[in-house]
């Protein structure tokens, strides 16, 4: 009886074995609109069906009505701005998830693909996945409420709307260095530094990538800077292409610390009645802390080729979101107003800079955009996105790795 | 009556039978939960995804191609990425089972063959890490052991000595090593006292009848009979140690140091999908061919222990003067393994400032505060006023309680059909197939399991982001233990008792019902216990599948303390321990009941 | 009264051929032993009558209507072919009370709860099991967990009683108790009885036919006396008896009249031999006459070793090469290593043919019927 039954098992399993190989990897690919993609949009009112000018008693009577929104972000101040908003709209509940910008799109990848439908709003930066992967296959829609338009520069919300900028610089211990203890990016691939420089590894940091993409741009500036920093001119490894690449593999060389987050790197900058503390690559926001009294650091702007660099933090729609209009609520809420307002408000600290001209209010302590500016690059997305790989393999060659 | 009928008649009575249709549809399920999701795998492996247009160009998706494996094994990031992980990950599976054998076996030993005081008790203390999280010890070790590479200051150990805690120490191989060692210890433990109480003392007294000494009797009889347990139990700890996710994770990355399951999390975190993958088939064969190798080497030599279970006499060698030295070595172990290591957890939750020892920081600030103060934790709540928290904490329960029935009804379901199809292909094929999950290490279950469910596939939808994906996972990875313990308690039951039935006119499902599972129900919640424990503590498994509002406990312990709020995640391993302890507790006693009735 | 039939049925377990083409009437009300050793397949005949194995081939009918039939794709399942099977681990189920276990196929019948109350005590107070009703299997004796097991199987009423060595795990004396109850229950129910041993005192005492197998093949179906007095087959002869039947290998000497049978050792005279030149002669020991002294006709033998036994006495001689067993029941006193003198009844004697095995006469010379 068995034996009979075995040739059916067989038979069986053949056939699963062809769906199940057949059935693989959809094409995500600039694909074509489907039909509930088509149907969403309309009812959310959002790409091609988006109004002129936004209703929003409409927008708000809907958003009580779905009741419920949910935040993908890699700022852990979103619980914050969370807080706020449902103190602002009683009746709509908020779950505001705080995953790291990696993990944020990853999900929002695998949620699109698998059409899972539970995020509603994106929330984070590494622009060049945003903007070359996940806007052009139509894993987000961009949302700008129509009032905000003329106050943003276009290329501040479009393909998708920008909520801040934010800058990656070096910090340094100011109880125990009363002056930037570094004057030049090189001064970090040098010996009194080994072991000393905290950064998250960019093969969990989507920014940090990005950052190093944006070094490569400005490669030449590297080359001069080393002059400056060395007093010789540079000479490149083979493996080398250019002085940022040269950077790189110096820098890796020299033992950084590959930190969790930037808050562990903060930390081990920061923290009081240390006698040598590390430096450390992260966000100016973070500056925050300094001002709570928490830590104590500075940020080391004026070091050679650049003092800072900006990086875009978007805000969209997560394709087919079960609770649109709340999204755009919200979506609104975070943009804040030209005072700060309550829903920026966890983000107006020094570091963080609002996209939206004619502000009325700066917050205290912070270098005024017009000042870092001068000193500052900004993350190229399109670059990025076409040397990151590159970037990425030779960072994780040059990785001393144990 | 035409000629075909008869054989129609019988073909449809064969699939009928209830063992055979319940073989049939176990089989087509396990296929479905363990086969095919291996295959998509490999064939992921080998075919363009979106992803991939960072590292390639003009390349059709779904296309086939060699491209990652050659990327991966033969590119300038092979060392990196696949070369120095499978060397760290051998190097520190190895030592972390060599050392869980030095302290198991002398164990087993102790508490097993000897006339050490308070054996019974000692023993559970002992398995206690088990029922632990894995990373347990990690994170305390990461407490006492921490130095200024990581956040600042140093751990308990610096603040006590003064001295910087070396990195070697900190981080890297070595408290790695360590920290698995002290976990997987109770699992040698389990395995080999098991061997050791089923080697009758008439044996060893045969030897000393014959003029051995105590030495030689251990040396050439003991040892000898229980050697194939040793050997296995060092494979089965090995193979298990290989996709251990937490402990390499939370250790390593300060200095750099990745396994092949950290780097694998790495690469699907990045996008890197196919290398994942990859690596996720390389977990798979390491471990199949250590098995595999298992089975060759001891396979026929495991029927040496002869479990009869009658005419068993245990001769207690007597420590004399040793006893008491011993006991206190003993607990001093427990001491140092389970209990400083939770109050570390506990001590450390209730710090205010990171990494300020005196007495002054403390404070249930993390624990209840509404929140509010940026200046702890971006102001967010306490653990017990937190909404992340309390919906991890209903996530892990629900999993863990979920899993560990469905888990525990198809290890009866299996036993079953494996018993009664016993001889037979089908159920050989039940048998080995139902093993197959454990040839796959936890994380390269998640990883396989995303490349499984994250497209729809046929009439069945994408499972990503899903609850029931998370319980799918654990149900799968968990069949291997069940299906045992289903076909031991099955085995229990004679064949007669349900024949009986048989003549007797009861249904399957009536045989089913009154019969065979009040006569398994023991089994059945022995084998919910041992789910439902390792459900509940699991990280390496679900890292790869948990979503936001899926969170599970021990995902939101990695998240708390990969953004640094150590405290929070501290404190959510003792609630999480608690969870647990209280669950088994409760478990044992709904079992007790119902057994007694 | 039920009637069952086997015809050519076979059936193996992988390679191994349990029940060989085996083809078997059982007649109504008669109690049929099937005896041999273990792993002959008699337990598969039983449990293929019962339904819980199917025969590869070959039919079984029970009243002339076929429950099984691999040819017309029949299988009658088991709880619909009116028959009562006792396991031999009597298969009680643990988790039941006595009570509970009894009334498990009524209940399944979907009998009245009164009807069920009353067939249960009726079975109880049948098997002296009267004020158990309450208690479960394991608080009870090997004995009462037997009766348990019979009331279970009575209960129903079925026609046919199936037993599987049902007496195997009880002691010496309550299986002697027992057996005179299953005799008893036999006459009382008037059932078709097919019971299982590999006992030959409980196949010789309990049956009215008794069938030897041997590696799945029926070796003799017939009464108990004519199995004992004259074994069909050298194996039926080997397994039957205790102590067993002297077999001897013996060369034909002669025709007719004038015959002899020539052992080797000694020689005898044999009226009408058959025209074989050698054959195997089986001699039972109770048929040799042992005398301490010398006498007429009779052949010197050397004690080899004397077991007494109580009632009687198993005496093994050997003249040369050549041993035998004698069971004597005068009582007497015999030391070892000394010379006896037996005296033989041809007439006893059965003659197989060392070829086929088989039985060539019988003692009067004439062959077998």
């Amino acid at each position: 009886m068995i034996r009979q039954a075995f040739p059916l098992m067989c038979a069986l399993t053949i056939g699963v074995l062809t769906v199940a190989l057949a059935g693989t990897t959809p094409s995500l690919g600039a694909p074509a609109l489907s039909e509930t993609q088509q149907k969403w949009l309309l009812e959310a009112q959002l790409g091609p069906h988006s109004p002129a000018t936004h209703d929003w008693a409409a927008i708000e009577a809907a958003a009580r009505k779905e009741g419920k929104v949910v935040v993908y972000s890699s700022s852990s101040r979103t619980p914050a701005a969370a807080k706020s908003f449902e103190a602002a709209y009683p009746g709509i509940k908020v779950e505001a998830f705080d995953m790291g910008t990696v993990e944020v799109i990853s999900k929002v990848k695998e949620e699109v693909r698998a059409r899972v439908r539970t995020g509603d709003v994106f929330f984070a930066g590494d622009p060049p996945t945003v903007i070359y992967e996940m806007v052009p296959r139509r894993m987000l829609w961009n949302f700008v409420p129509s009032e905000l338009v003329g106050l943003i520069p276009k290329e501040l919300r479009e393909p998708l709307l920008v909520q801040r900028l934010g800058t990656r610089v070096i910090i340094y211990n100011s109880e125990v260095y009363k002056t930037p203890p570094i004057t030049s990016w090189w001064d970090l691939t040098k010996p009194q530094w080994k072991g000393k420089v905290q950064i998250k590894d960019i093969f969990e940091s989507g920014e940090n990538l990005s950052l190093m993409a944006t070094f490569v741009k400005h490669a030449d500036h590297f080359a001069s800077s080393y002059k400056e920093a060395f007093g010789k001119e540079i000479v490149l490894d083979k493996d080398c292409p250019n002085a940022a690449f040269q950077w790189i593999k110096n820098f890796l060389k020299n033992d950084p610390v590959f930190a969790g987050s930037d808050g562990d790197a903060t930390s081990a900058v920061g923290r009081r009645g240390q006698k040598d503390p590390p430096l450390a690559t992260v966000d100016y926001a973070k500056y925050r802390d300094v001002m709570t009294g928490r830590f104590v650091f500075e940020v080391a702007l004026d070091v050679k080729p650049v003092g800072a660099v900006f990086y875009q933090t978007y805000l969209g729609v997560i394709d087919q979101a079960p609770h649109p209009n709340a999204a755009k609520l919200m979506i609104r809420w975070l943009m804040g107003d030209s005072r700060g307002g309550k829903g920026y408000e966890p983000w107006f600290v020094p570091g963080d800079y609002p996209v939206r001209t004619g502000m009325l209010e700066f917050p205290r302590g912070a270098v005024p955009m017009a000042v870092l500016k001068t000193k500052a690059w900004t993350i190229d997305p399109m670059y990025a996105y076409e040397h990151g790989a590159r970037i990425l393999d030779f960072w994780v060659a040059n990785q001393r790795r144990r | 009556m035409s000629a075909l009928h008869p054989h129609l008649r019988r073909l449809w009575r064969a699939i009928t039978t209830p063992r055979i249709l319940l073989s049939l549809v176990l089989c087509a399920l396990l296929i479905y939960l363990v086969g095919v999701p291996l295959l998509r795998i490999a064939w992921a492996t080998i075919t363009w995804h979106p992803e991939d247009a960072r590292v390639a160009r003009g390349f059709e998706e779904g296309a086939l191609t060699m491209f990652h494996w050659k990327r991966t094994f033969l590119g300038t990031v092979s060392n990196e990425l696949v070369y120095r992980p499978f060397l760290n990950t051998v190097v520190t599976s190895a030592g972390a089972t060599l050392l869980a054998l030095l302290i198991g076996c002398p164990l087993a030993w102790l508490l097993t063959r000897t006339d050490l005081p308070g054996r019974r008790l000692l023993g559970g203390l002992i398995t206690i890490p088990f029922i632990l999280p894995s990373w347990t010890i990690a994170l305390a070790w990461l407490v006492f052991f921490r130095n200024s590479r990581l956040g600042g200051a140093g751990g308990l150990f610096e603040y006590l000595t003064g001295v910087a805690t070396p990195n070697w120490l900190a981080y890297g191989p070595v408290p790695i090593v360590i920290a698995m060692g002290l976990h997987y210890y109770a699992f040698t433990f389990i395995l080999v006292s098991g061997a050791l109480a089923s080697v009758d003392s008439h044996l060893e007294e045969s030897g000393e009848i014959l003029g051995a000494n105590r030495w030689k009797i251990l040396k050439k009889i003991t040892l000898p009979l229980v050697l194939p347990a040793i050997l296995s139990a060092f494979i089965l700890t090995f193979s298990r140690s290989l996709g251990t996710f937490g402990t390499p994770i939370f250790l390593g990355r300060p200095v750099g140091y990745y396994t092949l399951a950290t780097t694998l999390y790495n690469n699907l975190r990045m996008g890197f999908k196919a290398s994942a993958y990859i690596l996720a088939v390389v977990l798979v064969v390491l471990s199949a061919l250590t098995i595999y190798g298992n089975q060759r080497l001891i396979g026929t030599r495991k029927s040496f222990v002869t479990i009869s279970g009658r005419g068993l006499r245990v001769r207690l060698t007597p420590l004399r003067g040793w006893r008491y030295p011993l006991l206190i070595l003993v607990l001093a172990f427990v001491l140092v393994c389970v209990v400083v290591p939770l109050l570390l957890l506990v001590w450390q939750s209730l710090m205010l400032e990171e990494t300020n020892y005196s007495l002054g920081n403390l404070s249930l600030h993390y624990w209840i505060s509404e929140g509010g103060n940026r200046r702890y934790a971006e102001g967010e709540a306490g653990l017990l006023r937190s909404w992340l928290v309390l919906g991890a904490a209903k996530n892990s329960i629900a999993l863990s309680v979920i899993t560990a029935g469905l888990v525990g009804l198809l290890g009866l379901l299996l036993g079953y059909a494996i018993v009664k199809g016993r001889g037979t292909r089908l159920s050989r094929a039940l048998e080995q197939i139902s093993f197959l999950p454990y040839l796959v290490p936890s994380i390269a279950f998640g990883a396989v399991y995303i490349a499984m469910f994250a497209s729809p596939l046929g009439p069945i939808p994408a499972l990503y982001g899903t609850f029931a994906l998370l319980v799918l996972v654990c149900v799968a990875k968990n069949l291997p233990f069940s299906s045992r313990t289903g076909v031991s308690s099955m085995l229990q039951v004679g064949q007669e008792l349900e024949e009986a039935a048989v003549v007797a006119g009861a249904s399957w499902t009536a045989r089913f019902r009154r019969i065979i599972v009040p006569l398994t129900l023991s089994g059945f919640v022995a084998g919910f216990l041992l789910t439902f424990i390792s459900t509940i503590r699991d990280l390496s498994l679900i890292i790869l599948l948990v979503t936001p509002s899926t969170r599970v406990l021990p995902s939101l312990i990695f998240r708390y303390n990969e953004q640094g709020f150590t405290q929070f995640a501290n404190g959510i391993v003792i609630i999480l321990v608690a969870l647990s302890l209280a669950g088994q507790w409760l478990i044992r006693k709904i079992g007790k009941k119902e057994a007694t009735q | 009264m039920r009637r069952i039939e086997l015809r050519n049925v076979s059936k193996r377990f992988g390679k191994v051929v349990a029940v060989n083409d085996l083809s078997l009437v059982i007649e109504p009300g008669s109690f049929l032993t099937v005896l041999g050793p273990s792993g002959c397949g008699k337990t598969t005949v039983l449990r293929m009558v019962a339904g819980l194995e199917d025969p590869d081939c070959g039919e079984i009918l029970i009243d002339g209507r076929p429950i099984f039939s691999h040819q017309q794709g029949i299988h009658v399942p088991p709880s619909r072919r009116g028959l009562g099977l006792v396991f031999q681990s009597y298969a009680l189920w643990p988790h039941m009370t006595v009570f509970e276990n009894v009334a498990f196929g009524l209940e399944l019948a979907h009998l009245p709860a009164q009807e069920i109350s009353r067939r249960v005590a009726q079975a109880l107070s049948d098997l002296q099991l009267a004020g158990m009703e309450g208690r479960y299997p394991q608080e009870m004796s090997g004995g009462q967990q037997q009766r348990v097991a019979l009331a279970r199987m009575l209960a129903p009423r079925p026609g046919i009683f199936l037993l599987d060595e049902p007496l195997s795990n009880l002691d010496a004396r309550l299986r002697m108790d027992m057996r005179s109850e299953l005799k008893r229950l036999h006459r009382d129910t008037g059932a078709t009885v097919v019971y299982v041993t590999h006992d030959q005192i409980e196949a010789l005492t309990l049956s009215t036919h008794v069938a030897v197998m041997k590696e799945g093949v029926l070796e003799q179906l017939a009464p108990p006396d004519v199995v004992y007095r004259r074994p069909a087959t050298v194996f039926v002869a080997d397994f039957i008896g205790t102590p067993k039947m002297n077999l001897l290998p013996a060369a034909v000497r002669g025709q007719g009249e004038a015959a002899v049978l020539d052992f080797g050792a000694f020689t005898l005279c044999y009226p009408g031999p058959p025209a074989l030149e050698r054959v195997i002669v089986g001699i039972r020991p109770e048929s040799i006459m042992l005398y301490l002294e010398p006498q007429q006709g009779a052949v010197e033998f050397e004690t080899y070793s004397v077991l007494p036994a109580g009632a009687e006495l198993i005496v093994n001689v050997r003249r040369g090469d050549l041993m035998l067993t004698i069971r004597e029941t005068r009582p007497m006193t015999i030391e070892m290593d000394r010379k006896i003198w037996l005296s033989f009844v041809p007439a006893t004697f059965n003659l197989y043919d060392p070829v086929t095995s088989r039985l060539l006469t019988d003692g009067s010379g004439g062959p077998v019927p």
